[in-house]
Parts: structure tokens; sequence; C-alpha cells
């Protein structure tokens, strides 16, 4: 073909390509946050919140549209949803998506969510958590704060907000990731609506997709410096029948794995920085050396208590069991000498605290 | 040798035939008046003439006389004649004598190329003077001239200047063979002479500097460059050139290092915007929101809900319009030249959205173009980037974001296809040496 016809057809064939991929940013709705319940007469409830823009934002003017579609499969009942709507749905932006307490704890997550970890515009963006006391009611909530629908689900997750020790956070590929991997479990924050507020303070841990252990507001504390989140969180110790609360950051954390025959251990090194934040009687003049191990004994004996109650209850999110395949050759059968092996695991936990001031009081 | 009738020169009523005549001999001068200075022809000839008592004499003193020159060739008289020369017939024989009037050597600010603390005049229209001001700030008599005139029937005065150990031969000879193989009638200014000596015909980035500036001409001869002074503009054209020639403003040499670092990164991010942000704000919110937060793909959203038309129309409504408001304000008269800006303004700031024509975002973008495209220091540069954006737009009303890369691939790839006089065009420095001591630009 003659070059002077060929390249204006080869530039209109590149210009038939596009399809229609071309919509505009009003005539989509953002899906913010997806809620997954038990259905009444299908298996999956899932609702969708849709956030409305508005060219003026103020603080508690959020608008959005809460739908809900019960469905054989989540695809089926999104598809269901599109007739429910007037604009597009967009994904691109959906933070949060929200597991009913009733389906966690009931049903398997891993392949009851297969729609989310194929979508390409959710799987590294999104984060998960479960809903109490079911997802609809978290995905209803309306903050008084919230300028933006969606935001105040959001920002406790994505660090741009609060910083809260007792938040852990789970991304949806972090969830699909640990799932797949032999020894390291997955865990999830869990959420719960009081009408106009959020708590998310406490986490569930999971084993092969089954929830298996729930923790309590001060164990997620300490989970999460496990977690190397590097919060400050908050140690109460007493010294002399005094309460002292000491506010502390971890320096560092680190575990070594030691495997004798029939002794094995975990041992971890935990070195912290703390200082005083609230006192029933002043602490300048006695002896910091005295504080520290105050400090040091209080913090060890929560450690020691909650890794003790993850290993009795069979579950390894902090990837014990992932170090020790890295650390051997068996291939496969590592995995099966480990679950043998964690029941007896005892741990020995050596906390370094330094004391670096009382505060000021001018 | 003249017919009164045919000869064109006879029609023209500036032009001057005298007979001159001291009671001892006769010589006849021929002039154009408004070409030549009378005060110096009455100094240079008919006073000489009024003393002289014999025609050897007076031939004497002619020949004397700074440019009294005997010509043979009397087939060009007219053209010397033209030139601003007298021609003085005595006794049969032909003499020429150079009395130009001085043309416009009036020094003006420079007024497209500004700077806050450098030299503020710019070159002169009158080749002389400008081919003066560079002498004096290279007095160097390695600094070579030539003159040469350009366009078959404009003739124009036109000086190639270089620095003789400087420059490269092969450049200089090639830029030399360009000029003389220039084929118009009529030359007026540099930016022509760079478009008939270029070899295509689809021009789109500058390969060659334009500047009034005569310390960006002694800098660049200094660098090695090759200077064109024309007669006529204030303009010169340097060559050869690199991009980042065109990215560097005189003030780069006397600022702090830097401040002059940030100043060169704010220019290139200026161009980055200018090309690149209404492409963008096409892509993103027609194709791809996901890559903005999901608070501002809100408001975005929100914004654009009175719009009822899609982004790309939006876009080009918008970018249409200043550029009309740009173009418009340099054609106006510098009088109501300001109306324009007025009327324009109102209509780019709040009416358009009002009416629901465009968002306010929308508005935000055309200024942020408009103005940074303004950063770039030489003019046509900031033209060739005022182009690329419609492409560039085209590319993401058809492929979103991904286009926009492509299309911004693209446009590398041709920069790096360029060449200035064989040189490779899209690269920081050619590697001159360093002359201004200062300039990152001519350190190796």
């Amino acid at each position: 073909m003659p070059k002077k016809i060929s390249v204006p057809l080869l530039a209109l064939l590149l210009l038939m390509l596009p399809g229609c991929g071309f919509k505009d940013i009003d005539k989509r709705f953002f899906v913010v946050a997806i809620g997954v319940d038990q259905g009444e007469r299908a298996p999956f409830k899932v609702s969708f919140k849709l956030a409305i823009p508005s060219p003026r934002t103020e603080p508690g003017e959020a608008k959005y549209q809460v739908i809900s579609q019960e469905g054989s499969s989540i695809a089926n009942a999104v598809r269901l949803m599109k007739s429910k709507v007037d604009k597009e749905f967009d994904f691109g932006h959906t933070t949060v998506i929200v597991i009913g307490k009733s389906f966690a704890d009931h049903r398997e997550l891993g392949r009851s969510l297969d729609w989310f970890f194929r979508r390409r515009d959710i799987q590294e963006i999104a984060f998960m958590a479960i809903g109490e006391p079911d997802a609809l009611s978290i995905i209803q909530t309306k903050p008084k704060s919230e300028r933006l629908a969606g935001n105040a689900l959001m920002l406790p997750f994505t660090n741009e907000g609060t910083e809260s020790p007792y938040i852990v956070k789970t991304y949806l590929f972090d969830y699909y990731r640990r799932w797949h991997e032999h020894g390291r479990d997955a865990f999830l924050p869990i959420v719960s609506s009081r009408s106009e507020t959020f708590v998310i303070n406490r986490a569930a841990i999971f084993s092969s997709n089954l929830k298996k252990l729930e923790l309590t507001a001060k164990e997620t504390g300490i989970f999460n410096q496990f977690l190397k989140t590097r919060h400050r969180f908050l140690i109460l110790a007493a010294l002399d029948g005094k309460q002292i609360s000491f506010n502390a950051k971890v320096r560092s954390l680190r575990f070594k794995l030691v495997d004798s025959a029939n002794k094995p251990e975990i041992r971890y090194r935990i070195s912290i920085n703390v200082e005083s934040e609230d006192t029933e009687a002043p602490v300048f003049h006695q002896s910091w050396d005295e504080l520290e191990k105050t400090v040091e004994e209080e913090f060890r004996n929560q450690a020691l208590q909650l890794l003790n109650r993850l290993r009795d209850n069979g579950v390894d999110p902090l990837g014990f069991g992932l170090r020790y395949r890295a650390s051997r050759h068996g291939g496969e059968s590592d995995f099966a000498e480990w679950q043998k092996i964690y029941p007896k695991v005892t741990f020995k936990v050596n906390v370094n605290a330094h004391f670096t001031g009382t505060g000021i009081i001018e | 040798m003249m017919q009164p009738s045919s000869d064109p020169l006879l029609q023209s009523d500036d032009f001057v035939r005298e007979t001159l005549d001291n009671g001892r001999f006769q010589i006849e001068i021929w002039y154009y008046s408004t070409l030549c200075d009378p005060d110096l022809i009455r100094k240079e000839i008919a006073h000489p003439f009024l003393l002289s008592d014999s025609p050897e004499t007076f031939e004497k003193v002619l020949c004397s006389a700074l440019t009294g020159v005997r010509i043979t060739d009397t087939v060009h008289l007219s053209e010397e004649m033209l030139q601003g020369n007298t021609i003085i017939r005595l006794q049969g024989a032909d003499y020429k004598l150079k009395t130009p009037k001085p043309g416009n050597t009036k020094l003006m600010q420079a007024s497209t190329e500004t700077t806050l603390q450098g030299p503020q005049t710019a070159l002169s229209e009158d080749a002389d003077t400008s081919l003066m001001l560079v002498r004096r700030r290279y007095p160097q008599q390695d600094l070579i001239s030539e003159q040469m005139n350009l366009g078959s029937k404009s003739r124009t005065k036109a000086y190639l200047l270089y620095d003789k150990n400087k420059a490269n031969p092969r450049i200089l000879e090639e830029f030399r063979r360009k000029l003389k193989a220039i084929d118009a009638e009529v030359v007026f200014t540099v930016g022509q002479v760079e478009a008939l000596i270029t070899d295509t015909q689809l021009r789109w980035f500058p390969t060659m500097i334009v500047t009034e500036r005569p310390d960006r001409c002694v800098l660049n001869l200094s660098q090695g460059k090759i200077v064109l002074i024309v007669d006529g503009t204030p303009f010169v054209l340097i060559a050869p050139a690199v991009f980042q020639d065109f990215l560097s403003a005189m003030d780069d040499i006397f600022l702090p290092s830097l401040i002059t670092k940030a100043l060169v990164m704010l220019r290139y991010i200026g161009i980055l915007i200018t090309t690149t942000l209404p492409a963008l704000y096409v892509a993103v919110t027609s194709y791809n929101p996901e890559v903005i937060r999901v608070q501002f793909a809100l408001s975005l959203a929100g914004s654009r809900a009175a719009v009822p038309y899609p982004t790309f129309f939006e876009v080009i409504f918008m970018l249409f319009l200043i550029e009309a408001l740009i173009e418009a304000s340099l054609r106006l008269p510098r009088y109501i030249g300001s109306t324009a800006t007025t009327v324009g303004g109102l209509i780019l700031g709040q009416a358009a959205q009002q009416a629901g024509l465009v968002s306010s975002v929308m508005i935000i973008v055309t200024s942020a173009v408009a103005i940074s495209n303004f950063l770039i220091p030489i003019n046509i540069m900031s033209f060739a980037f005022r182009v690329i954006k419609y492409p560039l737009i085209l590319l993401a009303t058809l492929f979103g974001i991904v286009g926009v890369v492509a299309g911004l691939i693209a446009v590398c790839f041709y920069l790096a296809n360029q060449n200035s006089f064989g040189l490779t065009y899209f690269r920081v420095f050619i590697g001159e040496p360093a002359v201004s001591g200062y300039k990152e630009g001519d350190t190796k």
C-alpha cells in the first residue's frame, strides 16, 4: 500500500481503539466503601456507600447514598445494583471493605471475597475490616466531623488521620498474601459503630480464612507494637502503689528462633523509650533505674500474655512459621514440622526500657 | 548613459542629479536624497570642489577622502547609489563616495527578553550599531565580521560574526554556504533567515536562538558560536544551539548558583505543566480518576457537575480563549491592549464558570498553563511549547493517561531526532568552554 494512504489509515484505526473508556468524572459514582453481609434469602448481601460530590464541602455535610443488594455471589449482586443507580460505579477509590461480623464468624473469607481480589482497581488500595454488629450499619454511620463521604472510615487506616496504637490495618492484598503464605496468618481490625462514631480498637486473627481468635483492646495495643507500626503507646505500671502512665515508643524489636530438639524457644529482644505521662506522685527524684525496671516488667508480662495466647490458639500472625521455613532446607515438609513444634514453643521476652524524661512542667 | 524617459532612476522623485560648476570645471553628482546625508555631500564633495582649481586636484581630494573610490564597472551604478553612495562624474570618469544617512541608531530598552539586573539595552535595528555594541563588549581582533547582502531584491545588509579561534570551521562553512544559498527576494528578519536556512519545511522547535540581547551574543561568541546580525531588526540569530540554551536566561550568569539551579528547575517544571496539564485534566477526569485523592476526586466531580459538555470540549474552549487573548494582546495597539486583557480576564475568571461552561478547576488549569508558558526565556521556544499541548489533549481524549505518556515519549523522540548544524540538539550542554566563570551551562 502506498505510504500516503497507509499512515492516515493507521491513525484512523488507532482512533477506533479506545472504545468506551471515556466517562466524565461527574458521570461516575464513587464507591467509597463496600459492606459484605450474610443475606437473608441469598448467600451475600452487598452494600455500597456511594459518595455524592458537591462543589462545597462542610464538616458533617458529607452526602452519600447507601444501596444494598442480595445475590448469589458478589459479582451477581453488583450487576443487579447497577440498575439501581443513574451513574457508572467507579471502584477506583474503594478504600474500605467491611465484612459483617456474622459473615466473618461463620464463613470462610478467601473464596467468598474472590471478586475483590480480582478487581485491578480495588486490590491494591482497599483495607479490610470486620464490622460490628454488621457491615451495613458501619457503612451507614455518619460521623459529625465527616467532610466527604467515607473519609471518617478511611482516614484511620491510611495514616493520614489519627494514629492510634489500637488500630491495626490490613490491605486487601496483604490479606490475600497472608492467606496463601504458610506460617503467617492474617488479622483484621474490628470496627464497631456507636450511633455517630466508630470504635476501632480490636483485632481478629484468622487462620486458613477462618476466624480463630479475637483480641481485646489492650491486647490489640501490644499486638500492634509487635507488628512494628511504631505508634506511641501507653504502659500503665504501679510503683509503690502509685500508678504511673508511661508514653512508650518501640526503638527496636526483634526475635530469634532457637530450635533445640525438645525445647524450642522464641526469644524477643525489645528496646523501648519511655517517658512518664501522668503520675500520682512525683517521679523526677526517684531512681530512674527503678522506673525503667517497673516498665520493663510490666511490658514483658503483657507481651508474654499475648504471645502465649496466640500460641495456645494455634495462630501465628507474627510470622514465626515463616521465619522457621526461611531458615530451614526441608522444603514443603518444614511447615508440617513447624506445626508440630509451635504448640511447644516457649517465649522469652527481654525488654530494655530507656527512660528519657519526666515531661516538662512550667 | 541615462535615457531621460525610460530610466527608472529618473522616475523617482528622490533621485537627485546635479551639475556643479565652480567656474573652472564641472562635475555631475547623482544620489538618492533620502539615502544620503546632504551635510556629508556638502562637506566632502561640494566644499573641496569649490576650492579645487583643476580637475586633477579635485580627483586627488576625492580619492584621498575616506571612502572615495574610482569605479570602472558602470553597470552597477544604480546599485551603488541604492547602498547610500553618491556617484561623482568627473571628466568622463565615475567615482563613488559613501555618504549614507545615519539609520535608526537609537538604542532601545530590551523588551522581549528582559533581565532584572543585567544589561538593559537591546541591540539596535541598525546593523552597524549592533556590531558596535558587540565589538565594544568583545574587543578582540579574532572577532571576525563578514558582511553579506541577503535577498535578491532587498539586498539586506547582514554581518556574520564569529571568533576565529573558537568557532567550529565546519559549522562556519556550512552556515556560510546556507546563507549564500538563500533564495528569496526580500529578507527582513532573522527568524526568516532561520526558516530559509533550515532544510526541512516542517519546523517546530527552534534550533537556533533568536535574541535581542548584546550580552547573550557576546557570551555565545565566546563559546564559539556564530552570530548573524541582520540590518533592520534588533534581533540576531545564534547557532548552533541546544535545548538547554532556550531555557537559560541571562540572569543565570549573575545570580547565586543555587538560585540559578532552582530557577532552571522551575522553568523545566513550567514546561511540564504547560504541556501536560490540560491533557492530564482530560485524562484524570474522564479516564483515570483513581490517580488523584478521593477528596479531590469528589470536589472535582462536584465542580464539574454543572458542566454538561465532556471535558475535552471544556478544555478546548478555555484554551482557545486564552490563546486568543494572548494573540490579541500581541496584535492590538498598545492603547487599547488593556481592553482585551480586562474583558478576557473577566470571561476567563468567573463568568465562564458561572455560566456552567467550564468547571472552576479548569480555570486554575488554564491560568497555570498560560502563566507557566511565559517562564521560558526565549520566545520562540515558548511558542513551540504552546503547540504541543493540543496533540496531547487529543491523545488524552482517546487513550487517557496512557495516551499522554505515549505522547510525551513521542515528543522526546522527536526532540532527540533534531540536530542543530550536525550537533545533537536534545541535550543540556554542548560542552562549551567556561567563559563566564559562573554559569553552570558553560562548565565542562
